[in-house]
């Protein structure tokens, strides 16, 4: 029986949802492995960092804020469940408000957005704050790291670990070197 | 060669390398034991604190995954060769990283606790890796102690044998410098004492070297020898003195020997001119009675009556006839005869009784003519014979002391002797057996002779008498030169006699119960077995 117009699309329409289903699923899943990754060297780093005591006080749980991505938070609450970074419990706040960054120690900043990037840093500076973002801009307005995902090879991702020095000393952050060298951490690329 | 024969300067050189030896073989064993007993404990802890100091790097290494930095880390165990291997284990157990081969079995249990472990000759460092706390693996780090604790052994032996070869060398170069001043002095003390014991001449001096111990015994020693000297001066003298004492004593001797024989001769002497005498007593009585006899008036009236016969030879028949005197005359003459006759008779007898005595002087001159012949010539005589002479040159003496002799004589065999001695030393005996019977006059005394066996291949001669007997104490010096216990006594005829027993091979005895019991003093002579052989 020959299909109708109507019938064929209702079929074509099924068809592209399924696809954009299809795609946005598997774009998700990609997403998801990404910040998987990305959380993975947030907290090696954050383990081994060293924080004044003026900003981590004793016993005080090592807060974690995340601007603009859930997936991002998701993750790495899923990393830090359970566990005990350098002896203390690790707290992950997805933030909505720059005003909340003066509470955490680390800031990742999950946005492509400048001025918000600025805003965001323009609050940490000065203030002992592990920062990671994922724009060039970031480390540029001064963030500390940069995680960019590279181009995929044979279905993998790769992350690279960018870190800008100068904002690193500024921040009165001691990082231990081994780890920024097992992290495979870069010095960010001057243009 | 023994130790206690070796020269004191080797003595002192052994002794002085045996402590060398055994201080520097203590001091090499302490210190050996002190350095590995170090050595261990710093192998430890340098593989602890390696492995340490490795775990604390490894954490970023295994939080951010990456293997080669892992290897990187445990590459530099590398700078150390005993470390032979390394193994890095996450906390669920999955190999994260190696260092070179890991050929023992490093999942062994193990004590709580527990960081060193000892495998073999392999120690293997197990340490946690963790970071603020927490625990992300394990790594071990494996060491091979076994082969370092054997080169530094070997290493160790070698030092301490040529550190013991050195010091010992050394010690016996500082020895032989050294030892001089010590057995200097005594060796030259040694070879003083030798040349003194050698040469026996004490007029020698060691020489003083120092004032320590061997310098106070060197003084000591030359004062003794000092007075050794003095000693041996008067020792000397004393010798010589003691020789001169000795040649005068044998020549004293001598003298008394000659004196002893001179008196014994002269005690046969006196026995043969006292016989002699007794029986020139017997002569001079026959002699003097034929002369008495010859000298009576008889042969004077005999004259006259041939006188008056020969002045009436004209008419001799008137006057025998009728003259009162002429007739008497053939009476007178038968008378005169008769007596004559008589007298003749009674002149033979003791003409005759004198000219036995004669020749009884003539016998005992012969006798003693036949002991002085065979003087010195050794004989083989009846025993019963030379006692039998014996008394015959003491017969007289005998009889005039009233005393009775017994015979018994039980032995016939010969003996060998010389007939002179041994007749002097029977005289001798005899006439002192007289004396002892003289000094307490027994009722009746008794010269018992007995000739008899007195051990075999001996016959002896015993003298007994009934006396006055010895006592004990003089039992023993009896014979001993110039003991007598006679006022008239010289004291050697005993010694004499048993001398001259001892010269025949015989000897001389004597026995007595004690003073006032009488005495038995014999003769013994060697006997003649067989075919005239003495014993």
């Amino acid at each position: 029986m020959p299909l109708s117009a109507h019938c064929i699309w209702r079929q074509t329409a099924c068809f592209v949802v399924a696809a954009v289903l299809a795609i946005s699923a598997s774009m998700g899943r990609a997403q998801s492995a990404e910040y998987q990754q990305k959380a993975a060297v947030i907290m090696g780093i954050v383990r081994a960092t060293e924080w004044p005591a003026s900003k981590l006080k004793a016993d005080a749980p090592i807060v974690i804020g995340v601007y603009g991505s859930e997936i991002a938070a998701d993750k790495l609450r899923e990393s830090t469940a359970g566990r005990l970074l350098r002896g203390r419990t690790v707290v992950v706040k997805l933030l909505t408000a720059t005003q909340e960054i003066e509470g955490c120690h680390v800031v990742f900043a999950s946005i492509s957005d400048d001025a918000m990037t600025r805003k965001i840093l323009s609050q940490t500076k000065g203030d002992p704050i592990l920062t990671f973002g994922e724009t060039a801009e970031f480390t540029k307005k001064g963030g500390i790291f940069l995680l960019q995902s590279a181009s995929a090879q044979a279905g993998a991702l790769a992350l690279r670990t960018f870190v800008e020095g100068d904002n690193l000393k500024r921040s009165k952050l001691k990082i231990d070197e081994e780890a920024l060298i097992s992290a495979r951490v870069q010095p960010v690329p001057k243009r | 060669m023994n130790l206690h024969d070796a020269p004191i300067r080797s003595k002192i050189r052994f002794v002085i390398l045996m402590t060398c030896s055994l201080a520097l073989l203590f001091a090499c064993g302490v210190l050996f034991a002190f350095q590995f007993y170090f050595f261990r404990k710093d192998f430890r802890s340098d593989v602890s604190s390696f492995a340490a100091t490795l775990a604390s790097r490894l954490p970023p290494s295994i939080d951010f995954e990456n293997k080669e930095r892992a290897t990187e880390i445990l590459a530099g165990l590398g700078v150390k060769p005993h470390f032979t291997g390394a193994l890095v284990v996450t906390n669920d157990g999955v190999e994260f990283a190696r260092y070179r081969t890991v050929n023992i079995d490093i999942f062994k249990p193990i004590p709580a606790g527990t960081t060193l472990r000892e495998e073999g000759q392999y120690l293997v460092s197990i340490e946690p890796i963790q970071t603020r706390g927490d625990r992300l693996g394990t790594l071990y780090v494996i060491a091979d102690y076994g082969t370092q604790a054997s080169r530094l052994q070997n290493l160790y032996l070698a030092i301490s044998c040529g550190v013991l070869t050195v010091s010992l060398l050394v010690a016996l170069l500082i020895s032989r410098k050294l030892a001089t001043v010590v057995t200097g002095p005594l060796e030259q003390l040694a070879a003083t004492v030798g040349e003194i014991a050698g040469s026996n001449d004490y007029s020698l001096r060691a020489d003083k070297k120092s004032d320590d111990e061997v310098g106070q015994f060197t003084d000591s020693f030359n004062e003794m020898i000092e007075r050794i000297q003095g000693r041996d001066a008067a020792l000397r003298h004393e010798i010589a003195e003691r020789e001169r004492a000795e040649r005068e004593l044998q020549s004293l001797h001598a003298q008394l020997i000659t004196a002893s024989h001179q008196a014994g001769m002269a005690e046969v002497a006196t026995g043969v001119l006292h016989n002699v005498g007794n029986v020139l007593n017997s002569v001079n009585v026959s002699a003097t009675l034929v002369t008495d006899k010859l000298s009576i008036h008889r042969l004077n009236n005999l004259v006259r009556t041939a006188e008056m016969l020969r002045d009436k030879n004209g008419d001799l028949g008137e006057f025998l006839l009728n003259d009162p005197k002429g007739k008497l005359i053939p009476g007178y003459l038968c008378n005169l005869s008769k007596h004559l006759a008589a007298e003749r008779q009674e002149a033979l007898v003791e003409l005759e009784l004198l000219t036995k005595n004669i020749e009884h002087i003539k016998e005992i001159v012969s006798m003693q003519q036949n002991y002085a012949r065979v003087a010195g010539i050794v004989e083989n005589l009846p025993p019963e014979a030379l006692v039998e002479d014996a008394l015959r040159m003491t017969t007289g003496s005998l009889q005039r002391h009233h005393i009775e002799v017994v015979r018994e004589y039980t032995c016939s065999a010969h003996v060998t002797a010389e007939r002179h001695k041994a007749l002097q030393i029977l005289v001798n005996m005899i006439r002192n057996s007289k004396h002892a019977m003289d000094e307490v006059s027994p009722s009746t005394k008794i010269l018992k002779l007995r000739i008899h066996e007195s051990a075999p291949g001996f016959v002896a001669i015993s003298i007994i008498d009934n006396g006055v007997g010895i006592a004990p104490d003089n039992l023993t010096k009896i014979f001993s030169h110039g003991f007598t216990t006679r006022k008239d006594g010289h004291g050697f005829g005993l010694h004499s006699a048993a001398l001259a027993a001892q010269q025949m091979g015989g000897r001389i005895s004597v026995h007595s119960d004690g003073e006032g019991l009488g005495a038995t003093f014999s003769l013994e002579l060697p006997m003649v077995q067989a075919e005239g052989a003495a014993v």
